[in-house]
């Protein structure tokens, strides 16, 4: 990333926007435990179900626990879940597209024919058949959520190496005697990183909502965990006459994508210039 | 462009099989072993062994896949569930698969009337209050999760439209076609009608905004590039009226990447109706798959992926052609 879209991207208001709300999330996410006085797990049978008060800010949950130290210490493992995910994702989905693209023949036949297979699936399909494969948890969820965007990545990465290889710092890597790997992984990726980026931090978000869907279903994070895919499916079920739940778990989940959202917007323009 | 859609439809083929022998073996990895499904916990080694056998599950799995699939194809069978005994798993997907595609439709409707005109006076009215009010809500869109907004679409206007289900259990409608609107109609029944519509409008509007903000989005960014070309120009210097050069030169251009989306949103509505669906307890395909993954109950698990899966892949096939339809430029070359 050069200085000219470092500048691009810090006047984007929106995108520095997203960036505040990101930032203010994860701050309180990571200090909740010097905030507030409850424990995420800690049940409270006296107080069911309260209203937001000076006591409990966002009120109570249908097991006395606190909204507001769960909506945060959620924010922890929702972050993580989306970040680990998109990790796991590019981890295999880069090196795929990348050799696909820069081999071309057999293997670009079998990356694309596989990435093929994968998106003729609608995500959500394929990622409740991954969870409900491997049963309930944290890990299961950040395989199940970082598999469906493999696709995504290599698609992305083969486009890119397909369109680079051919330009004439490659052909000097080559002619200088690199080995393919190192000319393909020194030279070509690093050069097809700008779109990556912008997917990635687009791919923060959806891992997010994929996630929240799947632990909404009940099909995420073991029960009781403080997550917000999971407090919404807890919240549901007394929604009609306690809708304070629901709501402010939904609510962290749209702020935290739309910031990234508009975060990941304002890279595009920033790293593609064209693309306005 | 028969050939190219012969060759589309072909290559479908291998597609199909190597997608519907995945979802198989993800289903049976998701689903409870069906000998102790049917012994419980008293079966001896011996039972064990002869269900197994019976139930041919002894055999290679690839073997197994192909009884099960011939089973399909010639008799539009899909198993028996070793779960709940008895259920035949192709009855269930004939009464499930109709609503969901009311749904769908309903929501692909609402998306396209109300994104396709937004991103269009988007991109007509660029840099107004009307392109940052539709694209603020388009990004709210593709933000926010539709359970959540099913949430709050239920805490808002329950109080005047029914929230649960298709129909009040106290009408009786004869299943003709199974599509439950089709058949209100065929009974003549307007009250029924009614109902259904109205059971049908939340559920539909949570649904519709991820592929209404899509809509939006890429119908303002088409109209914008091709405001932009230079025919318009040359249309605009010839001294053509505003409202001509951008109806009659601009708006059909700019429909062609709108159609590409089409496939890529229904791929959105049938994900996104499975958690639409078990917020208002819609009795679709999405319920039913998420009731049988909770059953642990691997043969409907797997019917309603194949079910949901191949919809999906045939949805995609017919937006290719279309597009090679309305596009002739590509119709060869796109393979």
């Amino acid at each position: 990333m050069n200085a000219r879209s470092w500048r691009t991207l810090r006047r984007h208001k929106s995108a520095m926007a997203g960036l505040l709300t990101l930032a203010i999330l994860t701050i309180l996410s990571l200090s909740v435990g010097f905030l507030s006085p409850y424990h995420p797990r800690q049940m409270d049978p006296d107080r069911l179900l309260e209203t937001p008060s000076a006591r409990h800010l966002l009120g109570t949950d249908d097991a006395g626990r606190d909204v507001f130290t769960r909506l945060f210490y959620g924010g922890r493992v929702s972050l993580v879940i989306g970040l680990a995910a998109v990790g796991l994702a590019m981890l295999a989905g880069i090196p795929l597209g990348a050799m696909a693209g820069y081999f071309g023949g057999w293997v670009d036949m079998t990356v694309s024919r596989l990435i093929e297979i994968m998106l003729a699936l609608p995500t959500i399909l394929l990622a409740i058949l991954i969870a409900a494969s491997m049963g309930k948890g944290m890990d299961t969820l950040i395989l199940a959520v970082g598999i469906v965007g493999v696709p995504q990545f290599a698609r992305q990465v083969r486009g890119s190496v397909l369109a680079l290889k051919e330009h004439e710092f490659v052909l000097a890597s080559r002619a200088l005697g690199s080995s393919p790997w190192r000319t393909l992984f020194h030279d070509v990726v690093p050069n097809a990183m700008g779109p990556i980026i912008v997917l990635a931090t687009l791919g923060v978000g959806t891992a997010i909502l994929t996630a929240a869907g799947l632990s909404f279903l009940g099909l995420g994070v073991e029960t009781g965990t403080p997550e917000w895919g999971a407090m919404l499916h807890e919240g549901r079920r007394v929604f009609r006459s306690s809708p304070h739940v629901a709501v402010f778990s939904g609510l962290a989940i749209t702020l935290a994508v739309l910031a990234i959202n508009l975060f990941g917007d304002g890279l595009r323009d920033a790293l593609d210039p064209s693309s306005k | 462009m028969i050939s190219y859609v012969a060759r589309r439809l072909l290559a479908a083929v291998p597609l199909l099989f190597i997608v519907s022998f995945g979802v198989f073996v993800l289903s049976r990895a998701g689903g409870r072993d069906p000998v102790d499904a049917i012994l419980g916990e008293k079966g001896t080694p011996e039972a064990r062994e002869r269900v197994t056998r019976e139930l041919g599950l002894d055999r290679p799995l690839l073997v197994q896949y192909g009884i099960y699939l011939r089973g399909i194809l010639t008799r539009g069978d899909f198993g028996e569930s070793y779960i709940q005994r008895g259920v035949k798993v192709t009855e269930r997907i004939q009464r499930r698969f109709p609503p969901t595609v009311e749904l769908t439709v309903a929501a692909m409707f609402l998306a396209i009337l109300l994104g396709l005109p937004s991103g269009l006076l988007s991109a007509v009215y660029k840099s107004t209050w009307v392109d940052y009010l539709s694209m603020t809500v388009s990004l709210l869109g593709v933000s926010i999760p539709v359970f959540w907004l099913g949430l709050l679409l239920i805490l808002a206007f329950g109080g005047w439209l029914p929230v649960g289900g298709n129909l009040d259990p106290t009408i009786d409608i004869a299943a003709r076609t199974g599509f439950l609107t089709i058949d209100c109609v065929l009974a003549g029944n307007a009250r029924a009608l009614g109902n259904a519509l109205a059971h049908l409008v939340l559920p539909a509007a949570a649904l519709a905004t991820i592929p209404l903000a899509m809509t939006a989005r890429i119908a303002r960014a088409s109209m914008l590039e091709v405001l932009g070309s230079d025919y318009i120009r040359t249309a605009r210097a010839k001294g053509l009226r505003g409202s001509a050069v951008v109806l009659k030169h601009a708006f059909r251009n700019a429909l062609v990447p709108v159609v590409t989306l089409l496939g890529l949103e229904f791929g959105y509505l049938l994900g996104g109706a499975v958690l639409t669906e078990t917020v208002f307890d819609w009795p679709g395909m999405g319920t039913y798959l998420i009731e049988a993954v909770f059953q642990t109950d691997s043969v409907q698990i797997c019917g309603a992926s194949l079910v949901i899966a191949v919809t999906f892949i045939a949805a995609n096939l017919a937006v290719d052609v279309l597009y090679v339809w309305i596009d002739p430029r590509i119709r060869y070359e796109r393979s």
